[in-house]
């Protein structure tokens, strides 16, 4: 196969011989793609928790990145606890048709969750 | 208009190709590294830890942390840096507070935390993390 693709290096190295580290793009080892991006919330009720869904038309689980908060606390990603207030977990989840997410029912306060969200193209499972 | 650059995994039509069968597509958002780092904890097993890593942005930016963690009988896993968060399951002991390896982000500063009890005190837990420019939630909330 012809030697093609495209490369862009970071300021300061040769694009012919820097290594990919040193590479801002790279067509042959390609970043993930964000299809969809947002911001969604939800209801979280002492005892119980909450949960949203964010629907999506890829037709497989796609891989994603997401963080919550409760717009005074810490930004966290999926599974973390909560270590500000009772060690309420984060879980989310990718499925064929859309990305879910919840806080479990340690919480012991009612609060708003602010979820946000990257859904790239790539598939995640 | 219909415009931009688009490059294709091997064996797939550029012109027809899925987003997933792409390499690159300009019209695609990608994550953009703002930052990236290494630190360490040395244990104190009565004693929770958390590192504070000011980033500079005015909001909270998307981040991923890769730490050390235990490998048993309360040594670390030295050189194996695995995805954070990370809790031990509960059926060998996991302790939600003391046994949890966690990372949050606001406005301000990125905060790893270890745990008093992820391994025993004078055990040094080596961290790596990236922060990107994408936000983990706006500068609105």
């Amino acid at each position: 196969m012809a030697d093609y693709g495209l490369k862009v290096s970071k300021s300061g190295f040769n694009v012919f011989t820097a290594d990919i580290d040193d590479l801002v793009l790279h067509s042959e080892h390609y970043g993930p793609k964000i299809v969809a991006q947002g911001l969604t919330s939800f209801n979280v009720t002492s005892g119980v928790g909450g949960s949203a869904t964010v629907a999506h038309s890829l037709g497989y689980a796609p891989a994603f990145m997401a963080f919550l908060t409760n717009n005074a606390g810490k930004a966290r990603p999926p599974s973390s606890w909560n270590y500000d207030k009772n060690y309420e977990q984060f879980i989310a989840s990718s499925a064929s048709t859309q990305i879910t997410f919840s806080v479990d029912s340690n919480a012991n306060t009612n609060y708003e969750a602010f979820v946000y969200y990257y859904v790239f193209a790539e598939v995640g499972q | 208009m219909d415009y931009g650059l688009k490059i294709s995994k091997p064996g797939f039509d550029v012109f027809t190709a899925a987003a997933k069968d792409l390499a690159f597509g300009s019209q695609y958002d990608t994550l953009k590294v703002y930052a990236s780092g290494t630190g360490d904890f040395t244990s104190d097993f009565s004693t929770n830890q958390v590192d504070t890593i000011s980033h500079g942005l005015s909001y909270r930016p998307a981040f991923v942390v890769y730490s050390e963690i235990h490998a048993g009988f309360g040594e670390p896993s030295t050189g194996l840096f695995y995805a954070l968060p990370h809790s031990p399951p509960f059926g060998i002991g996991g302790s939600l507070v003391t046994q949890t390896i966690i990372a949050g982000v606001d406005a301000s500063n990125l905060y790893i935390r270890l745990g008093a009890e992820v391994v025993l005190s004078g055990r040094v837990i080596n961290y790596k993390y990236v922060i990107f420019l994408n936000p983990a939630l706006g500068d609105d909330l």
